[in-house]
């Protein structure tokens, strides 16, 4: 049993790296009016950080953090009206974001505005070794996940930087959910 | 002094070189000046732009075709001399004081911000913003002008008023509370 | 019409290059050389021209790969900006639901 806990755990993160979109999510593309693809992966992320300003605040703390990245990717799909997609487009990483290593750290479903937004983090110790959000909304379907080590204090640091907010590392993390 | 040069075409006469230049000199200027973000560099850019004009005047049909002629010839020449002066940047966000109240519409400060911000924009997106809002172009016309898409212009239009809401947006941020800045400054028509 | 719209439009408003610059644009076009005696005698331009082409080769293809490698940069940063740009939208997107139901608890 300890051996089978051993290995469970040791396979655990290796495990929750590999977070797939679905297969056939770009069919989206099709029928979105506004499509928005980003895929950085370690050495794209090491060239775009070359070309950070070390004399901007914001790019040089953008700098920082990215250089303990290993990806960043981004799915976000915008349409002219509501319905075009369904909401079980993203099931399947859901399913995945259960597996051993994710946490889900954020579930908030607003019937009145008609969007879910969902976090996930992959926590390391006292690091988060990844992070995924998933928000659908009425028009816009968004999937965000980023690679590598990122600590909670960078991105509270962050806040108010490229729009990402401030994070209180200092606060409980808030399971809401409101069905 | 330059010759005065007469080229009629159907029913309108095209004015002469001066008077073209004294007509639009303003807005080949400004396209450049809003593009490079340097007033001496705009000015001998804007210079070029009408001495390219005075070799080109027999080709031009009307007053209208030779103002989108020198429209068109202000932004290329803006966009390559930027290409030319890349490894010798004119502006950095740095410089760029940071408003710390409020600022209305109108505040040289925030005009000023944005026109730096938007001279730190990539090349194609800076040209669309100059011509939307330099110029009051439509998307159409900005893409006849650039020669791309109507769609890649709206979605330079879009992304590059999202990071302008962001890093201009603490300007219209009030003193307390986090803005929702989507829902102050509206959407990209 | 947004007050971001009405910002940009106040900042981007036409502004004259100066009294003198219509002087200066007319003076420099009545004294504008003619392009075609740019070259001269005939055989020195065929020469010009080759030696042109020599070192435009060679210093083109070095320019060229560090173009190519610095348009990669620009928009690899311009793609880390927008990525990070939408993951922060979206947390603030939660983090205001989050506030919404605790205020409405």
């Amino acid at each position: 049993m300890k051996y089978a806990l051993v290995l469970f755990f040791a396979i655990g993160p290796l495990l929750a790296q590999d977070v797939k979109l679905p297969a056939d999510i770009d069919k989206l593309a099709a029928k979105a009016s506004e499509v928005v693809d980003v895929s950085l992966d370690g050495p794209m992320l090491r060239l775009a950080g070359r070309f950070l300003s070390n004399n901007d605040p914001d790019e040089a703390k953008v700098k920082s953090i990215v250089g303990g990245l290993k990806g960043i990717y981004v799915k976000s799909f915008e349409f002219e009206k509501e319905g075009e997609y369904s909401p079980s487009e993203l099931d399947e990483m859901r399913h995945q974001l259960r597996g051993p290593g994710w946490s889900r750290m954020v579930g908030v479903v607003s019937k009145k505005a008609g969007d879910n937004t969902e976090i996930f983090m992959k926590l390391d110790n006292e690091h988060i070794g990844g992070l995924v959000i998933l928000c659908a909304e009425p028009k816009q379907l968004t999937v965000v996940n980023i690679v590598g080590n990122i600590s909670l204090d960078d991105l509270s640091a962050l806040g108010g930087h490229f729009g990402i907010p401030d994070i209180d590392t200092g606060k409980e993390h808030k399971k809401a959910t409101k069905e | 002094m330059a010759a005065a040069t007469n080229a009629v075409m159907g029913h309108e006469a095209l004015p002469d070189f001066a008077s073209l230049v004294r007509a639009h000199q303003a807005m080949v200027f400004s396209i450049a000046l809003h593009y490079v973000h340097d007033r001496s560099a705009a000015e001998e850019l804007a210079q070029d732009v009408f001495l390219q004009l005075h070799q080109s005047l027999a080709d031009m049909q009307s007053a209208e075709h030779a103002a989108r002629w020198l429209r068109k010839v202000a932004v290329h020449r803006s966009i390559d001399h930027a290409r030319r002066s890349r490894f010798r940047p004119q502006v950095g966000l740095e410089d760029a004081p940071e408003p710390v109240t409020p600022a209305a519409p109108g505040d040289p400060m925030l005009s000023e911000r944005l026109r730096r911000l938007v001279a730190s924009l990539p090349e194609k997106p800076r040209a669309v913003m100059v011509l939307r809002y330099q110029e009051d172009l439509d998307p159409e016309e900005i893409a006849a002008t650039l020669g791309m898409p109507v769609r890649t212009v709206k979605s330079h239009l879009q992304r590059s008023l999202v990071m302008l809401r962001e890093k201009a947006g603490r300007a219209f941020t009030p003193a307390a509370g986090r803005p929702d800045l989507s829902r102050e400054m509206g959407e990209v028509e | 019409m947004s007050r971001l719209d009405d910002a940009l439009r106040e900042a981007f408003r036409s502004q004259d290059p100066g009294p003198d610059f219509t002087a200066r644009v007319l003076t420099a076009a009545a004294g504008a050389r003619p392009k075609e005696n740019w070259w001269g005698a005939p055989g020195l331009r065929w020469a010009m021209a080759a030696a042109l082409a020599c070192v435009l080769l060679v210093g083109g293809s070095i320019e060229y790969r560090r173009e190519q490698e610095e348009r990669q940069g620009r928009l690899a940063k311009q793609q880390l900006v927008l990525a990070l740009h939408i993951a922060g939208t979206k947390l603030n997107l939660a983090r205001d639901r989050v506030q919404q139901l605790n205020a409405g608890d």
